[in-house]
């Protein structure tokens, strides 16, 4: 183990391993882009797409702030996967990787920043990576639901946890969703600071594994590949979002920046 | 009287219990049906099943707690 430093914190690392952020988007860089008239903009050099735009009263990026307001009936998890969401290929994100591509011995880490910590009664933000929603265990995505965490696994499986009997409490101000195909997945969540540039910056909220030898059943465990997600594939894409299905409605949710690490 | 929602794909689902529910875990079933892990106080937990006509079969351990679907 070695001690580095993080935004002003010593964190013990693995020994070797290595963590840089490959790809960011500061959207306050960004010009006003109305993702409901021109689906497509380019963030960071790379495209990213637009999704169910017609189930979002506002999707676009105005005076450097992404803002996503989700229409009501929609959700991302448990076979509706009708939410905005702003995706980017995976492999184009890769191309910004230290080997140029997607790396199987690497952790992800896909990072969602809020412009300020929010408490949604109902719904909320959403970051995931994913191959194929409608596939168990093929889209992990980070999510609130209202007074819960939700971390949903593609097609109908999704788990709720009462945010406050989590590490992180009350208020959230960012959201990350972390994968490596030889160890891990986790979700991960911070209450009021940006976490910007920690990997496995904030609390983790949920923990799986990637193992077929110590438990080959159980909501906790993903298969390995090829039967598992695989980043690797032509598919993948990583993408933030917003949902809301009913309750009170949050309105917009606002996000200052995205970002993808690269650890190990 | 706790009361926790979670929406599910085209449904609401709304447990209303005497102690807190603090998690739950939701995957496919047979026909349609969606099986639902609920964990009660960080203390135990039942699996009850919601069919696709909204009805619900839940253990005799969780008579007092009452599950609601609706649509919107």
């Amino acid at each position: 183990m070695a001690l580095v430093l993080e935004n002003g914190i010593w964190k013990l690392q693995a020994a070797g391993a290595t963590s840089t952020v490959i790809w960011s988007v500061d959207f306050s860089a960004v010009s006003d882009h109305d993702f409901l008239s021109t689906a497509t903009l380019s963030l960071g050099g790379v495209t990213f797409t637009a999704e169910n735009s017609a189930n979002a009263s506002q999707f676009e990026v105005a005076s450097g702030v992404l803002k996503i307001d989700p229409n009501s009936l929609t959700a991302h998890s448990n076979n509706l996967y009708n939410a905005p969401v702003l995706k980017g290929s995976y492999s184009d994100l890769m191309a910004f990787a230290a080997s140029g591509a997607y790396d199987v011995e690497k952790t992800y880490v896909m990072r969602a920043i809020l412009t300020s910590a929010i408490n949604p009664a109902a719904g909320g933000p959403i970051v995931g990576i994913r191959t194929d929603s409608t596939t168990n265990n093929e889209d992990l995505s980070m999510q609130t639901s209202g007074a819960s965490y939700r971390f949903s696994k593609g097609a109908a499986r999704y788990q709720d946890r009462d945010r406050s009997l989590t590490a992180v409490t009350g208020t959230v101000r960012n959201l990350s969703v972390v994968y490596g195909q030889r160890s891990a997945f986790s979700g991960l969540a911070g209450a009021t600071d940006t976490n910007e540039g920690e990997p496995f910056g904030g609390g983790a909220i949920y923990a799986g594994y990637v193992d077929n030898v110590t438990n080959a059943t159980g909501y906790n465990w993903l298969s390995p590949p090829p039967s598992a997600l695989d980043l690797s594939d032509a598919s993948a894409q990583a993408y933030v979002g917003a949902w809301y299905y009913s309750g009170t409605d949050f309105g917009v949710f606002s996000f200052q920046r995205l970002e993808l690490h690269e650890v190990g | 009287m706790y009361i926790f929602e979670s929406p599910m794909a085209n449904r609401l689902l709304t447990i209303t219990s005497l102690e807190p529910v603090t998690g739950l875990r939701v995957w496919e079933g047979d026909s349609g049906d969606m099986n639902v892990d609920v964990v009660v106080a960080d203390l135990w937990s039942f699996t009850m099943v919601i069919h696709s006509n909204d009805t619900v079969t839940k253990p005799a351990e969780a008579d007092d707690i009452t599950v609601t679907v609706t649509r919107p």
